[in-house]
């Protein structure tokens, strides 16, 4: 018998990982290794030597899916380290643009890898064409919400995808009347699509219920920015949660210096952690970790909470967290607009020596990104730190635990779709492979 | 029908995106068997293409000897070879990370003694553009692509012909104003960055001093950066030909337009 059963690639996730299962002599699981093997590009090390400025439109491309957080991610850097602040407007607009792109990566995942799964029966390896075939009205639904959040980024952004717009001392371009009404109307055509999706998630949550109750997931603490009444991905405060619920307040410059880094010699990824804390520690972001303290009113919520419980642990959750975020994005951004954005968006900037940290949620959980300039303004350190590193861990120990359940040596004759069921855990953390590949460079 | 597969390299995932966004129609397509995808990683589950495809589209250079085996395994099967963005067909962002060798790259990245990994993928001196280690018949050399020039492109390419390239710059599609008057032109001792000035919003970049490289850029994003306050800053690559190349990818690209009477 094999000793080692390897699902090489996963699908459905952005960029290309393994998870290789190590097995006992008589057939159970030992354990897992999610291992990432992409390519190294190499942006910490070649935004080095760039100006400050042009270093949000190059973090674009660390990642084609979550382009926006990543840029105003480094421009918040940036601005922190010269001791800049933004224009209130440019500060709306920036939300703004952060809404749009959850909107749109919720929906690919929501409606296009993760439905399939549980839509979709008898299992037929076809994703995506397979739902098509099943419900296409879903799908239609799934496409007009990212058309919803391209178009705003590229009104915004000037372009759908690696926008342009956000630099050090505000934004480049202005919102006109005639783009808010534009954006009305998308916002309005986003609501008739979300019904669509928001009537199948009642089916996805009992079959989210049914494959969380088949197994017994991990407990891990939570790191997030803290989300009260309304989705605020761009300044609000960092906080920790343990495993029972008790929230712990982080300063900003508290966590760059108790950045921590741990090497997996089966990984290209670096897994970061907090010193204090155990690095072998799950602790997860992203929408879970979102959603557990937040007091959001929605419809959902009820039944969220009902099958998962607070602090909902299983990963399945993840799946549920993400249409009830794309309902409060919507929102969002509609509240956003009614409040008006004004035309004053940009200051000109003096650049100055110093360190500065920028905090934003992506749609996977909490993005880091710091830099370390020269008088003039040019990058001399760069560090970024991704949900996925963060997630690293808990996914493989996640993929462990439900790969221990449906892979046994009594059940040997292991098939496809048993080694999907595993796959779908790990589809759950929505894991994206470029933004992860990332190193975690200490400050000296 | 048309049997078509995509295969993600060393790219961040944005050409898929804007193949989506390209294809709004997708669902028409598939229902109807207009269009079927035989592989692709990110939107369904067969973990290799094993059977004949019309066209492979390709996003990423190649930058590791995984990429390179996964490259070569999916071209056997492709008809045709579709290098999709800026990375596929001319290294686009890699590039930056080659200007450093791979030792000190990975050494940057790892501390030392701790590189991880017997079982990874060896990364390559430099990541190359994939008409490297395939050949390539249609480019769409473009950072991010854009969605309704790669729509009307796939179309062309069903259809059996060639995708259009402008060879036009990017100042031809921008509407921003151009000073005309040659004793006002540019002096590039007092070239200024943008957090310096708030630009004019309806003038040239390069007559208010600021760097903008529309002028040595292939159009066809019709001029969106320069629309939205920010200046071009190259990413569809550059227009020069002739003896001007850049990478082995503007070679071949190069030849294609000579042998089409374009330049």
């Amino acid at each position: 018998m094999a000793d080692t059963i390897k699902i090489h690639p996963l699908t459905r996730i952005e960029g290309h990982a393994e998870l290789k299962l190590y097995l006992t002599g008589n057939g159970d699981v030992k354990n897992a290794e999610f291992k990432i093997y992409g390519p190294i590009r190499g942006f910490e090390v070649f935004l080095c030597g760039n100006p400050g400025e042009d270093v949000p439109r190059l973090a674009t491309r660390i990642c084609g899916i979550c382009f926006t957080p990543h840029m105003i991610a480094a421009v918040k850097a940036i601005e922190s380290a010269w001791e800049v602040e933004p224009p209130e407007d440019a500060v709306k607009l920036r939300k703004l643009m952060l809404l749009a792109n959850n909107l749109q990566s919720h929906a690919l995942h929501y409606v296009m890898l993760a439905a399939p799964d549980f839509l979709c029966s008898p299992y037929r390896k076809g994703g995506l064409a397979d739902l098509i075939k099943q419900d296409k009205e879903l799908v239609e639904a799934g496409i007009v919400l990212r058309q919803v959040g391209q178009r705003i980024t590229q009104i915004l952004g000037g372009r759908a995808i690696h926008p342009v717009t956000a630099i050090p001392g505000g934004m480049t371009k202005s919102l006109k009347e005639e783009e808010a009404s534009e954006i009305r109307q998308l916002l309005k055509n986003a609501w008739a699509a979300f019904d669509v999706v928001k009537e199948r998630t009642w089916t996805i949550i009992d079959k989210c219920r049914d494959m969380a109750e088949s197994f017994e997931d991990i407990k891990s603490d939570f790191l997030y920015l803290e989300q009260k009444n309304n989705l605020n991905f761009y300044d609000a405060d960092l906080r920790l949660m343990d495993k029972k619920g008790n929230v712990a307040a982080i300063g900003e410059r508290d966590y760059e210096s108790r950045l921590r880094k741990l090497t997996l010699d089966y990984s290209f990824v670096e897994q970061s952690y907090l010193d204090g804390m155990d690095p072998y520690n799950p602790v997860r972001v992203g929408p879970l970790a979102r959603i557990n303290k937040a007091s959001w009113s929605n419809e959902m919520m009820k039944d969220f909470t009902k099958t998962f419980g607070r602090p909902a642990q299983n990963s399945f959750a993840f799946n549920i967290a993400r249409p009830i975020e794309m309902e409060e994005s919507i929102k969002g951004m509609q509240e956003i607009l009614d409040e008006g954005i004004g035309s004053h968006i940009r200051d000109i900037v003096k650049p100055q020596v110093g360190t500065g940290v920028g905090f934003v949620e992506a749609p996977r959980g909490l993005l880091y990104h710091s830099y370390t300039t020269d008088w003039n303004g040019t990058v001399t350190r760069a560090t970024i730190i991704t949900s996925t590193q963060q997630n690293q861990l808990p996914i493989e120990k996640s993929a462990e635990a439900i790969a221990k359940k449906y892979i046994t040596g009594e059940n040997s004759n292991v098939r496809e779709e048993t080694l999907n069921k595993v796959e779908m855990v790990i589809r759950a953390y929505d894991p994206c492979v470029s933004c992860a590949l990332r190193i975690v460079k200490l400050k000296e | 029908m048309v049997k078509i597969a995509t295969l993600q390299l060393s790219g961040c995932g944005g050409c898929h995106i804007a193949l989506l966004d390209a294809l709004n129609n997708l669902p028409e397509l598939i229902s109807k068997d207009i269009l079927e995808i035989k592989y692709s990683h990110m939107l369904m589950d067969k973990k290799t293409l094993s059977e004949e495809v019309d066209l492979l589209i390709v996003e990423g250079g190649v930058s590791t000897t995984d990429e390179e085996a996964m490259l070569k395994q999916c071209a056997m099967f492709a008809r045709k070879i579709f290098a999709l963005g800026a990375c596929a067909g001319l290294r686009g962002v890699l590039t930056q990370g080659n200007f450093m060798l791979k030792e000190k790259l990975l050494k940057e990245y790892f501390d030392e003694n701790k590189i991880p990994g017997d079982d990874l993928p060896e990364h390559f001196e430099f990541a190359h553009g994939i008409d490297v280690i395939v050949n390539v018949d249609y480019y769409h050399n473009s950072c991010p692509p854009d969605a309704d020039e790669l729509r009307d492109d796939i179309a062309a390419i069903l259809r059996g012909k060639e995708p259009r390239f402008s060879i036009k710059s990017v100042c031809d599609e921008c509407p921003r104003k151009r000073n005309k008057d040659p004793e006002k032109a540019q002096d590039t001792a007092t070239m200024k960055r943008l957090i310096e000035v708030i630009p004019d919003e309806e003038k040239c970049f390069v007559d208010q001093n600021i760097l903008c490289l529309g002028h040595a850029t292939r159009a066809g994003c019709n001029a969106k950066c320069p629309r939205a306050g920010a200046p071009c800053y190259g990413c569809f690559g550059s227009i020069y030909v002739g003896d001007r190349a850049l990478a082995p990818s503007d070679l071949t690209y190069q030849k294609k337009l000579a042998k089409e009477g374009e330049i």
